[in-house]
Formats: C-alpha cells, sequence, structure tokens
C-alpha cells in the first residue's frame, strides 16, 4: 500500500536589510568591530581614491583615444581599425549572447571563422609593424592563444605516448619552457632571431612566435592533465567497440578531458594575455608601450599615476571579462550530463 | 601444424615495427632541423663576421650595479662585495645574488600577506570577505610588470623626496622612513645639505622595494586562493566529525583541518614560490640589478648577447631545477608522513 | 610447475580439436607477464562456435586478463590467440578485424558519460562501419529495444541506474555485430536488485541468438543454467573445465572444491 505523501515547498527565507546586515555583519561583538574596522579603512582608503581621482590628469587618457587604441598607426588606415574592431566586438557580442541561448557550437565557430576572414581582408593593406596599443595586445594575444592551444594539445597528447622518442622529447620541452622566466625567453629568442636573419622575421613576429612557444608548453602541461583525468576504461571500452586510436582520442578521451582542462585553459590564456605586456621590453609598442611612450612627452611627463592606472583598469577589464566567458561555458558544458 | 598456419606479418603492417620506424624518423627529423639550425647560425655568423666568444666573462666589467651585493671571487672562490673592477661573471653572479635575496623576502612577505587575505576570504563577515575578493580578484586579473610600473613609477618616485619642502613620509617615530630615494627601518633621520637622510639602520633602495612590494602583493593573491582552496577542500564532514566529538571550532580547525589543509596546500604554494622566483626577472623592467638585469648590463657592454642570454637562460633553469626538486621532495615526504 | 602439467593434462583433447578449425577462439600456451609478475602461465583453450563458456576463480588468478587477450586489450608475450581465424599478433590490421567481431563487457561499464545511451550505441557503426546517421541510429535503436530499454535513448549514462548502464554498454557491444562476446564480471559492480535484468539479457544472447560467450562471473546459477562448459582459474592457469553438472557436483581438485566451497556457501 502506497501512502501519499505530501510535497511541501521549502519554507521561504526572507530576510530584510536589517536581518541580512544583523546576519553577515554585526553577528557578534567580534564580527562587529570587524566591520567597523573594515568599513573605516574601507571609507578613508575609497575618499583618498576619489580625491586623487578628482585632481588627476585624465587629458592624457581622454586626448589620445586613437594612439591608446592603435599606436602609430596611419591615419588613413585607422578607418580600417575601426571598422575591424567593431566587427570583432560584435561577434564576441552575438558569441556571449548566442552561448546564452544555446546556439549550436558549429554556427559560434563558423561565425568567428567569417569574422577572422572579414578581419584579416579589412587591416590587409596594414604592416604589423604598424599597429600598436590595444590592437597590438590584442592581435598579439589572439594569434599566440589560437596557435599555441592546437601545439598545446600535440604537445600534451607526446606527453602521454606510449613512443619512447616522442613522450621524452614532449617532456624535454614543456620541462624547458616552464623552468626559463618568459621574459628572458623572449630576449634570448629575440637576439638568436636577429643573429640568424637579421631583420627578415618583424618583432612583431617575433614576439607572437615567442609567446607562442612558451605557452604550448603550459598549454601541453594542461592537457596532458586532462588526458589523464579521463578513465583509463573509457579509451578501453572505445578500442574495444572497434575505435581506431585516433577516433578514440576525437570522439571519447578529448570531449571529455577539455572539459576538465577548461578552467586551467582559460587561466593560462588570461596569463598571456597579461603576459603580453612583456613585450614592451623588447621595444613592442601594446597597451603598455603606447602609455610609456605617452609618459615620455613632455605635457604628460607627470600624469605617471594616471597612466598606470589606467593600464591596471583597462587590463583588469579584458581578464576579468574572459574568466567570466569562462565561467559560462562552464556552466553550459556542465548541463546535461553526470 | 595448427589448422591456421602462422601468419608472417609482413614490416609495413606490425604495428611494433611502425612505432619503432616512426621514432626513427621523428629523431631523424629532429637532428636534421637542429642541424639545419646550426648551419643557418654559422652561415649567417660568417656572413656578419661574427663569432661565439666566451671568454668575455672574464672581462673586467666596469659599471656598477644599481644594487650593492656580494658575488664570488672567481679566482679564490670566497664571498666577497661586487666592485665595478670585477669581471662580468662576477657582475652577473651579484646579479644571482641578488635574485636569490628579492626571492626569499617576497616569499617571506607574499605568504603572509597571502595567508592574511586567504583567511579574510573565508570570513563570514560579508565586508571583510568582499574586501578580500576584491584585492584578490584585482591583483589576479593585471600584469605583473604594469604592477611594478606603477609601484615603482606611480608610487615610489611620486614619494616625497626628502627635502625640508617635502618631508619625508615616518611611521613610528622614525623607525620606518619613506622617501622617493627608498625605504629605511631603524635608522635616524638627520638634516645634510639642506635634506633629510637617513643614518644606519636597514636601508632599501626604491627599485628593490617596488620589487619586493610588486611580487609580494601579486603572488599575495594567488596564495590567498590556494589557502582559501585547501581550507575549503578539507571535507565538511571532517569539521562535523571533529564537532560531534565535543571540540570547538577552534580547536577542530587547529586540530583536524588546517593539518589537513596544510597537505593539500604545500604543492601549489611551492609552484607559486617558483613563480615568484621566476617572476622577479621582470625587475629588468624597473632596473633593479638582478640576475637577469645585471646580464642584460653585461651584454649591451660587451655586445655578446646571445652569450649572455644563453647564460642566463641556462641560469634560470638550474635555479628552477633546483627549486623544484626540493619541492619535489617535500612533496615526498608529504606522501609519507601519516595522517 | 606442477600446476601447468595438470592444466595440460585436463585438456588432452584441446589441441587436436583445434586442429579441425571448428574452433572459433583458440588459446595455445599463452603467457603473459605484467613486469616481473607472471600473470597468465600457459594457458590453452579452444572454444566452438555458439559455446557459452563461464570462467571462475579466485580474484588475481588471470581470468580477466584472459580475456581481454582475446580482444587486444592486452598483449599476450608467448603464445598464440586465434580468434576466427585470425591470429592475434602485432599485424594492425588483424587487431581492428578481431575488435569487431568481439564485443566486451566490462564490470564498471565504461559508458561514454559524454554521449546518451543512443550515442554509446551507434558511435561504433557511424564513426568504424560509416553508416549514415540515420541508419547507425535506428540500428541502434532496436539494439536498445532488444536489451529492452528504449525509453532510455535518449538519457545520459549519469541518469541511468547501474543496471540500465549495463544493458546499455551491452547494446553498445553488440553494434557492431559480434561473432563472439566477452564479459567480465558484468554484474559485480551492481546492487543486487539490479544483478538479474542484465543476466537476463545475457541469457537471451545466448539462448536466443546463439552467440559465442565467454563469461567472467561469481553468478553460478546463471553458470549452471546457461554455460555449455565452465572452466576454473587459478594463479594463472587453467585448474579444471568440463561441463556444468560435473563441475559443481563432482569436482576434480582440490582448489576447485575449496573454491566453491566458498562461492556457493556466501
Amino acid at each position: 500500500m502506497a501512502t501519499r505523501v505530501e510535497v511541501l515547498p521549502a519554507p521561504e527565507e526572507r530576510l530584510s536589510a536589517w536581518q541580512w546586515a544583523r546576519r553577515n555583519l554585526f553577528d557578534g561583538w567580534l564580527n562587529t568591530l570587524l566591520t567597523l574596522l573594515t568599513g573605516a579603512a574601507l571609507v578613508s582608503f575609497v575618499s583618498a581614491i576619489l580625491r586623487w581621482a578628482a585632481r588627476a590628469h585624465w587629458s592624457v587618457i581622454t586626448d589620445n583615444p586613437r594612439f591608446w587604441l592603435m599606436g602609430l598607426m596611419p591615419v588613413e588606415l585607422a578607418p580600417r581599425a575601426f571598422w575591424a574592431g567593431g566587427l570583432v566586438a560584435a561577434a564576441a557580442l552575438l558569441t556571449l549572447g548566442g552561448v546564452r541561448v544555446r546556439v549550436a557550437p558549429r554556427v559560434l565557430f563558423g561565425l568567428w571563422v567569417g569574422i577572422i576572414i572579414a578581419v584579416i581582408w579589412v587591416m590587409s593593406p596594414v604592416r604589423l609593424d604598424q599597429i600598436g596599443g590595444l590592437y597590438l595586445t590584442l592581435l598579439l594575444a589572439v594569434v599566440s592563444i589560437s596557435l599555441s592551444f592546437p601545439i598545446g594539445i600535440l604537445v600534451g597528447m607526446g606527453r602521454v605516448s606510449r613512443l619512447p622518442a616522442i613522450r621524452g622529447f614532449s617532456i624535454l620541452y614543456i620541462e624547458l619552457i616552464r623552468g626559463i622566466p618568459l621574459i628572458t625567453m623572449l630576449l634570448w629568442f629575440f637576439v638568436f632571431v636577429t643573429l640568424l636573419s637579421g631583420d627578415a622575421i618583424t618583432r612583431v613576429e617575433r614576439a607572437m612566435i615567442g609567446l607562442t612557444i612558451f605557452t604550448s608548453a603550459y598549454v601541453g602541461e594542461i592537457v596532458r592533465a586532462g588526458i589523464q583525468s579521463v578513465p583509463r576504461g573509457q579509451t578501453e571500452a572505445a578500442r574495444a567497440v572497434g575505435l581506431s586510436a585516433v577516433q578514440t582520442m576525437r570522439f571519447i578521451v578529448m570531449p571529455q578531458a577539455m572539459k576538465n582542462m577548461i578552467p586551467s585553459l582559460v587561466g593560462q590564456f588570461i596569463s598571456l594575455f597579461k603576459d603580453t605586456s612583456l613585450t614592451v621590453i623588447i621595444g613592442l609598442s601594446d597597451l603598455v608601450g603606447t602609455g610609456r611612450s605617452l609618459l615620455a612627452i613632455t605635457r604628460y611627463l607627470q600624469d605617471t599615476q594616471e597612466v598606470y592606472v589606467f593600464l591596471l583598469i583597462a587590463y583588469f577589464c579584458f581578464s576579468y571579462l574572459m574568466s567570466y566567458g569562462s565561467r559560462l561555458l562552464e556552466k553550459r558544458l556542465g548541463l546535461g550530463e553526470r | 601444424m595448427a589448422a591456421i598456419p602462422r601468419a608472417r606479418v609482413p614490416f609495413w603492417r606490425n604495428v611494433r615495427t611502425l612505432e619503432f620506424l616512426g621514432q626513427i624518423v621523428f629523431i631523424v627529423l629532429l637532428a636534421g632541423a637542429l642541424w639545419g639550425g646550426r648551419v643557418a647560425l654559422q652561415e649567417s655568423f660568417l656572413r656578419q663576421n661574427i663569432r661565439l666568444d666566451w671568454g668575455f666573462f672574464r672581462q673586467t666589467a666596469g659599471f656598477e650595479l644599481t644594487a650593492l651585493t656580494w658575488t664570488i671571487d672567481l679566482d679564490t672562490w670566497r664571498l666577497k662585495d661586487y666592485e665595478p673592477t670585477d669581471s662580468h661573471a662576477e657582475a652577473m653572479i651579484a646579479g644571482l645574488f641578488n635574485t636569490i635575496t628579492v626571492a626569499l623576502l617576497g616569499i617571506a612577505l607574499a605568504t603572509i600577506l597571502g595567508l592574511l587575505v586567504g583567511i579574510g576570504r573565508l570570513s563570514r563577515n560579508w565586508l571583510l570577505n568582499r574586501l578580500a575578493m576584491a584585492y584578490v580578484e584585482l591583483f589576479r586579473n593585471t600584469p605583473l610588470l604594469v604592477q611594478l610600473f606603477f609601484w615603482y613609477f606611480a608610487v615610489m618616485l611620486q614619494l616625497p623626496n626628502g627635502s625640508p619642502q617635502q618631508p619625508p613620509i615616518r611611521f613610528f617615530g622614525d623607525f620606518i622612513v619613506l622617501t622617493n630615494g627608498g625605504l629605511a627601518f631603524g635608522g635616524t633621520v638627520a638634516e645634510r645639505f639642506g635634506r633629510l637622510i637617513v643614518d644606519g639602520g636597514v636601508q632599501l633602495t626604491t627599485e628593490f622595494s617596488a620589487l619586493v612590494a610588486g611580487l609580494a602583493v601579486y603572488t599575495s593573491a594567488f596564495i590567498a586562493e590556494i589557502i582559501r582552496g585547501g581550507i575549503l577542500a578539507v571535507s565538511r564532514g571532517q569539521m562535523e566529525a571533529a564537532r560531534s566529538l565535543g571540540l570547538t571550532h577552534g580547536q577542530a580547525l587547529r586540530l583536524i583541518v588546517l593539518p589537513q589543509a596544510l597537505r593539500i596546500v604545500i604543492p601549489p604554494l611551492g609552484n607559486q614560490f617558483l613563480n615568484l622566483t621566476k617572476n622577479s626577472s621582470l625587475a629588468l623592467g624597473i632596473g633593479y640589478a638582478e640576475f637577469l638585469t645585471a646580464a642584460n648590463t653585461v651584454s649591451s657592454q660587451s655586445f655578446r648577447s646571445l652569450e649572455t642570454f644563453t647564460v642566463v637562460t641556462l641560469g634560470y633553469l638550474a635555479l628552477s631545477l633546483i627549486i623544484s626538486g626540493f619541492l619535489n621532495l617535500i612533496r615526498a615526504r608529504l606522501r609519507l608522513a601519516p595522517a | 610447475m606442477e600446476t601447468t602439467q595438470s592444466a595440460t593434462a585436463t585438456q588432452p583433447a584441446g589441441t587436436s580439436a583445434a586442429r579441425d578449425g571448428q574452433h572459433i577462439i583458440l588459446l595455445e600456451s599463452v603467457h603473459k607477464w605484467f613486469g616481473k609478475l607472471h600473470v597468465l602461465r600457459g594457458i590453452n583453450l579452444a572454444i566452438r562456435p555458439g559455446e557459452v563458456v563461464v570462467v571462475a576463480g579466485p580474484s588475481g588468478s588471470g581470468k580477466s586478463t584472459m580475456i581481454r587477450c582475446i580482444n587486444r586489450l592486452e598483449r599476450h608475450n608467448r603464445g598464440r590467440v586465434v580468434v576466427d581465424g585470425i591470429e592475434l599478433s602485432d599485424d594492425m590490421r588483424n587487431v581492428d578485424a578481431v575488435r569487431s567481431e568481439v564485443g566486451m563487457v566490462f564490470q564498471s561499464f565504461n559508458l561514454f558519460p559524454h554521449l546518451t545511451a543512443l550515442q554509446n550505441v551507434g558511435l561504433a557503426p557511424l564513426q568504424v562501419r560509416r553508416w549514415p546517421r540515420t541508419k547507425a541510429e535506428r540500428a541502434a535503436m532496436e539494439l536498445l529495444e532488444r536489451v529492452g530499454i528504449p525509453e532510455k535513448a535518449h538519457a545520459y549514462p549519469g541518469q541511468l541506474s547501474g543496471g540500465q548502464q549495463q544493458r546499455v554498454a551491452i547494446a553498445r557491444a553488440l553494434a557492431m555485430n559480434p561473432k563472439i562476446m566477452l564479459f567480465d564480471e558484468p554484474t559485480s559492480a551492481l546492487d543486487p536488485e539490479m544483478i538479474q535484468e542484465v543476466l537476463d539479457v545475457m541469457l537471451g544472447l545466448a539462448r536466443e541468438h546463439g552467440m559465442t560467450m565467454i563469461v567472467v562471473t561469481h553468478e553460478m546459477g546463471f553458470a549452471r543454467e546457461v554455460a555449455n562448459r565452465m572452466v576454473f582459474m587459478d594463479e594463472g592457469v587453467i585448474v579444471e573445465e568440463g561441463p556444468p553438472e560435473h563441475f559443481f557436483t563432482n569436482p576434480q581438485h582440490e582448489r576447485t572444491k575449496l573454491f566453491l566451497s566458498k562461492i556457493l556457501h556466501q
């Protein structure tokens, strides 16, 4: 005999602002003291910042938007840069919207391929070393990310290969690169390329190659961890139903590994985005380089604080956007399974 | 004779032979690429009339380092203070010592800061919690180099210069004195040549202070997250079991949760220490004479860039290997230690 | 090595029968080492088409390793393994051919968690046989009907019970239309109330489809009912084999008796 069990809705908990504050801020004397102290520190800190911001000379930022955006790119080419930027921004917005309404990944992929072709076409008259500012920063990041992803996957698969020669090479590559600071590697690479080929390879290209070589090693290590996180039984079952080694990798191991890899992969790409700033040391005029060349102008000599605060804010916005996108993606992939 | 004759496997279908041949091909290609690179480099050297020469390391450096420090006298193998009359190699060793100093101090500060912020991040106090989170997000999501530039150019160099119009910032009497010339502990402020100058105590240069502060703050944001993650990773069941035995919240935290969290936290913490050491090379951006900056000076003085940067690269590699070997040792011991 | 001798002694007909080409699976003095550990110490086994062989034995006796050698999940170090006239060797073509003729069901199901039940079953025909999607899906659906869970076709493994997962795994193994099915402790990871539904599916396979099956299991009820032959393994050798009625009522070896007394009285 089945008795009917009534399902009751969970009692709703509504806190008034006062109750919420009681619970989260003034729960016991220690907590209250903590709140008051932190609050006082925060107020004095924020007011100091606001006072500084009101006094600061923001003209170094507001008077040079084109310079910040694209550096010393010739004026007649600027409209092309604006078009390209607009296209990418539109694609980014469409992607965010698309992920929310669950458009098939294939559509988004197609969208990006289209956008990239369009951007390359629009920007074709622009030489690489004419690009500067935010555009250069983004270009370095995007190119290095898209190159180091496939290379990193190959290296990571090599890292877990059964074949000693390939595994050994992958281990050597990963450990060698991870043992060296990026800036040291970039400097060595620049000197090496100069000795090897003179000026045949531009600085921007060298930076792209250097960043790619560097990031691929880290991506390889992430891919290794991702592959090893997939239980052995999965591979065995796939081989047992007759899939080839390549098919097993592609249809069984990688899709599952990828899901585990996304947080660290995005972390790595954020770190690469931040690391593009190191190219200023080897003489590129990315976002940081632009700021520093503005600071060399007599009019702006005194504006160091404004410039660096602006740079911090700019990098923060982009990095934060990337980690937000990653969290969205994780949620999206987490559904439907397990 | 069995019913099915033993089939001979042609070599192009034999997995083992194919794997073996594939590896041979891979090695040959790799060796070919290396050889090609060598030949190209040689041709390029001939064309530009360059020769690799490692002898310059023994030539006199002739430059000051922005930070005075020890080096090893390469003739007597004794510790000594670096002087401009020492050789290039000795200048770079002085830089290496500076790197180690910065790393040790940075690691200590970053750990303390990270611990505080990590605990704040776990606090039930909403305001403190959010503040710690803002700290972590701000410093993790901006490039270290920009942060170093900020600390050096926008903070340290903008401090009062110590003239009577711009008196130094003092804390606790004269115990901590801050000017754009650096940071001094425990000295006494005296007026000389119309300036307020610190005598005695521990004096740190502007570059050093900015570098250590920048590295410590940046790394502390990562350490805070590791500590938070480590404490959260100790399962709730452990805390509940400890509480059900009658331990107080504090006792449970101290005796049950923290020891376990420590074992989780140590490996990633070690990675952060290694990162901080490698990141100290960004001092090149603000001109503090650690290993890379010293090497960069040597390179531009001697015009021997490839040799110098090769040595620096190998030096960092050795440093990293030593540190990770040490970390692996600790990890192995942690694994053996009883829970 | 007296165990090896007794193993060959119990199977005098094995090698002579192998010569008539009547056997679909043939193991001839198969040896396998894991590092220094000698896990298979000269296995001889010959199985005719349509036979159902149940392999029993204590854990670590090499049962799993033996059946994993039959579809080359493990590589044997010495001896011969011939499956449906194809010798398993380093010839890559042979391995591929054998794998599509041998289906395997694992103790821990090993379903692909990122694919639905239907996709799990249809993946191999789609990718290996290159069937069009509709054909592969129709075939997968038929198999899910055969194992009795067509209504779960679009569920992910994580949404299924253990018994349902193992039935999907059986359907997946059947998808390539194998001549032989290997079962590696298919019910050991299941809750007691789910064991029967899986055994029923296996029973149906043996009775209605005349499938050649090797089943590693401790389900002696199933063995009595379905098996044509019992194989008892211990320490890497086949200690005893024979029809189940003999095996259960009149075991020849001490070790078999000991094992049976343990497993039947638990």
